[in-house]
């Protein structure tokens, strides 16, 4: 808000009339000022933004009238009318901050629009209620986001209002029947109609439950399991899944492998924290015959020898992938065994996790015996592993001979100091050798007569 | 006899051993009976215990059984629901536990996932602000490069033209130099030359100049030695002059007196008034002759002093032109000397800064000449001392002679009056003093005296 008198300084000589003339005139827009009277096309802007879910005029602009109309522009108008028409810029912003405390648009390939257009889906989702909330609310949104939604990270998922239970139990046995449709939101509407999407990251969990907690809350029903499979095997485009925490059981897991299977584009699967045991494990050795995965994070399962043995001879067929994880299950050493014969024939994979696993010595001689040979393993993680002295001795042999590791974890490992020492010293000289080479990769793009750092 | 009776006690004493041995086995054996008959005892009584406990225990067991049964079972009972209870109570802390453990296990397993996240996020964070730090770094090596690059050309640039600059500075300054040299040498010579020459002259000068000094010296000296004696053969005369007036002043008290006596003579005697009278007139003739005798001789001493006075006068003015003239000649030589101290310094402050070892010898030998001129110097100082002397003495002088010839006025004044008051009053001749000139200075004081008292002594007349 300004305030400013009408009349020039010059005018305080004329006197008691002046005084009488003068008045305060409060504006509340700050741009706003008697002196300078708004031009035609200012005024017009400003009809434009007072009228634009009735009258969207954006295209026919010069891109300084765009500007300020998106500066300008209200950001709570609905999407039907702003998504399409505005491109990214201030005024998805505007739009994100009005809405959210904290944005950080670099998660986002720095793109407001595909921000707001993310955060919202997710919103929604999140707060879809089974039943209660329509699904018509999500599918008017994608028209709007399909170009730019390339990731959903929705951080939970609601269950289904608990009823009453009624003690007649012939209406129990109609409530049955009568049951929700769906345990969770379906994604099967949803998942075929975002053409652009890449990265789905589910978990099965609510937030602020409160003293309304259940464990159902936290788990993925067969139900959920079927909708979900058939939803990814539509979604052409998808390149990450990510379904952690949601109380994956063999079952389900299974189901999800059998969905997924050859599916074209999925590069990285985590089902990380979850259920998975020893046939979850052998479906998704299925899975890595059968598709491109690069990364595969089965941290926190349930995977224990048989499980790990069918991962190991997927495994040693496989050339895609890059990156196995495998902390925190119960591989112990026939599965730690199994595995390092399994890289013995394999030479595409570079990282390598068996940290927390029960596995000792013997599974550290089988995979010493795989650093010597192999020249592409980079990062192998025994940590919180038992390894003992014959590990240890094992490994450090190993190291001694030229390998290719530039990163080895034996924290926790019960390993003499003086063994771990040496290999930190052989690990870093690999890095140093590593980043000489990167140099030397990197020097004849440089101009010779600038100096090299 | 004796063994017999030995043999005697020893029988004696085996029936006794006997009989105590027989009786000690008695006693042993009532011991052993007494001893078997006790156990018995024992066991009899032992047997009746057992009889009597077994006994009692049937009777007890009979009546109790009932009571003992309904305890067993009360205690099963209760035994079975306490071990009931804690197995439900187990399987309640199981399935806690297990509740708990998977808490624990999602607890952890969020904390995991949360940690991993920051952890990706403060890599990011990292890298960026690494790659954020090498680009400005290499940003700043590459301009540092370039301006080390730019200040190296500027530098050798600047070398280069300095180099040039000195190389046509030098060879103007080599030339400058040479001219320099060889004007300074022209000038060196030329002014040696000169210097020399009016050295020479100078000393020349000087010493013509010292040797008319001295001689004038000599002469004024001789001429002052003879004033003097003049002088004090005047002062004779005036003392002699003194003494002839106090004579004469005796001789004319005495003759006032005799006249008196020759009036009283001739008031009392008129008889011989007239030989009286030319006795008295030709005393007074004597008188008069000797007065004038004495006039004469003043007058004649007077004028010959005045001769004298005029020539001195005349001496000292030539005395005091040409010790002006000397004194002129001094100063110029002063003055030339001063000159040529100050050449002196120039050359040696020239010669100092061109050539020393040339000038070296030029200094000793204007050292030399600078002793004479010192010693021409020390000598015209003498000479302007004297000079100021000679003028101070002058002045003294003049002032005498003004004195005195005032003196010599009054004098002649009061002589011409005191010709006419001579006559009757004053028959004496007054001694006029010749003034004096030329004499010492010291006596100038004791001068006065003389003059002053012969006032004195007019003024008394």
């Amino acid at each position: 808000m300004t305030s400013k008198s009408p009349c020039p300084p010059e005018s305080n000589l004329r006197g008691p009339d002046a005084c009488r003339n003068m008045r305060r005139i409060i504006a509340e827009d700050p741009l706003w000022s008697l002196a300078i009277v708004p031009s035609l096309s200012d005024l017009c802007l400003q009809s434009i933004v007072g009228h634009f879910e009735g009258n969207p005029i954006f295209e026919q602009l010069t891109p300084v009238q765009k500007d300020f109309i998106q500066e300008s522009l209200s950001p709570s108008l609905p999407l039907s009318v702003t998504a399409n028409l505005i491109g990214d810029g201030v005024y998805w912003r505007r739009c994100c901050e009005q809405r959210w405390d904290l944005c950080d648009v670099s998660n986002y390939g720095h793109s407001w629009k595909r921000m707001f257009l993310e955060r919202r889906l997710q919103g929604i989702i999140e707060l879809f209620m089974p039943d209660v909330t329509d699904p018509k609310t999500v599918l008017e949104m994608v028209p709007h986001c399909r170009n730019h939604v390339k990731r959903l990270d929705i951080s939970q998922l609601l269950p289904p209002l608990k009823e009453e239970v009624e003690y007649g139990s012939e209406l129990t046995i109609d409530n049955e029947y009568d049951g929700v449709s769906m345990d969770h939101f379906d994604f099967g509407i949803l998942l075929d109609k975002l053409t652009g999407l890449e990265e789905l990251h589910l978990v099965y969990r609510v937030q602020q439950c409160g003293l309304n907690f259940e464990w159902k809350m936290f788990e993925m029903t067969a139900r959920d399991c079927e909708s979900l499979a058939k939803a990814l095997k539509s979604c052409k485009t998808l390149k990450l899944l990510r379904l952690h925490q949601s109380h994956i059981e063999d079952i389900k897991c299974r189901m999800l492998v059998k969905h997924l299977l050859d599916h074209p584009s999925l590069r990285e699967l985590d089902f990380s924290h979850n259920l998975i045991g020893d046939r979850g494990a052998r479906a998704i050795g299925k899975l890595l015959t059968r598709s491109k995965l690069k990364t595969l994070n089965l941290c926190d399962n349930n995977i224990t020898d048989p499980g790990a043995k069918a991962i190991a001879h997927a495994l040693s067929k496989n050339s895609t992938l890059l990156s196995l994880n495998l902390r925190l299950n119960r591989l112990r050493d026939e599965g730690g065994q199994a595995l390092g014969e399994a890289l013995l024939s394999n030479n595409t994979l570079r990282h390598l996790h068996l940290g927390g696993n029960e596995v000792t010595g013997p599974t550290a001689i089988a995979l010493s015996k795989v650093l010597v040979q192999n020249s592409t393993l980079k990062s192998i993680n025994l940590s919180c592993n038992n390894l003992g002295e014959d590990g240890g001795k094992a490994l450090e042999e190993a190291m001694s001979h030229k390998t290719s590791i530039t990163e080895c974890d034996l924290r926790l490992t019960e390993v003499d100091e003086q063994i771990v020492s040496f290999i930190n010293q052989m690990v870093w000289a690999n890095q140093s050798l590593e980043r000489k080479q990167q140099a030397q990769d990197k020097k004849p793009s440089v101009d010779p007569s600038s100096p090299s750092s | 006899m004796a063994k017999k009776a030995k043999k005697g006690a020893k029988t004696e004493e085996e029936t006794l051993l006997f009989l105590q041995q027989k009786a000690e086995a008695e006693e042993r054996m009532l011991v052993q009976s007494l001893k078997d008959k006790l156990q018995t005892e024992n066991t009899n009584s032992a047997v009746n215990l057992l009889h009597l406990n077994e006994g009692w225990r049937s009777i007890l067991r009979q009546n109790r059984e009932a009571q003992v049964h309904k305890h067993v079972n009360v205690l099963s009972e209760t035994s079975q629901t306490q071990l009931d209870g804690l197995d439900h109570v187990i399987t309640c802390l199981e399935r806690d536990l297990r509740e708990a453990e998977r808490q624990s296990a999602q607890v952890r397993r969020l904390h995991l996932q949360h940690i991993e996240r920051l952890w990706a996020q403060q890599e990011k964070r990292l890298t960026v602000l690494q790659q954020h730090w090498e680009k400005n770094l290499q940003h700043l090596s590459a301009g540092l490069h370039t301006e080390r690059k730019q200040m190296l050309d500027l530098s050798r640039q600047q070398r280069a033209d300095l180099e040039d600059a000195k190389f046509t500075v030098e060879q103007q300054h080599k030339e400058v130099m040479d001219e320099i040299q060889r004007l300074y040498s022209q000038s060196t010579a030329s002014l040696q030359s000169d210097h020399e020459h009016r050295m020479n002259a100078l000393v020349r000068e000087g010493e013509m100049a010292m040797t008319d000094r001295t001689r004038h010296h000599q002469e004024g000296l001789h001429l002052h030695r003879r004033e003097g004696k003049e002088l004090d053969e005047l002062v004779v005369k005036n003392q002699e002059y003194v003494r002839m007036r106090d004579k004469s002043m005796e001789n004319i008290k005495e003759l006032q007196d005799k006249v008196f006596q020759f009036r009283v003579k001739q008031n009392s005697g008129k008889a011989g008034q007239e030989t009286m009278e030319q006795d008295l007139t030709a005393a007074t003739g004597d008188v008069n002759q000797k007065s004038r005798k004495l006039r004469d001789q003043q007058t004649r001493d007077r004028a010959g002093s005045r001769r004298r006075i005029v020539n001195l006068t005349a001496q000292f003015h030539d005395a005091t032109r040409r010790l002006q003239a000397v004194v002129a000649k001094g100063e110029r030589i002063l003055r030339v000397a001063e000159m040529c101290r100050k050449q002196e310094n120039v050359f040696t402050t020239s010669a100092e800064d061109d050539q020393r070892s040339v000038t070296e010898e030029e200094a000793a030998e204007e050292a030399c000449e600078f002793a004479d001129i010192r010693q021409a110097t020390r000598r015209f100082n003498g000479a302007l001392l004297q000079r100021a002397a000679l003028t101070r003495r002058r002045e003294e002088l003049s002032r005498d002679n003004r004195q005195l010839r005032l003196l010599l006025r009054q004098r002649l004044e009061a002589m011409a009056a005191s010709d006419h008051a001579l006559a009757l009053d004053r028959p004496l001749p007054t001694v006029h003093r010749a003034p004096t000139a030329a004499a010492p200075p010291l006596e100038s004081d004791r001068r006065h005296g003389p003059v002053e008292a012969a006032l004195v002594v007019t003024h008394a007349l």
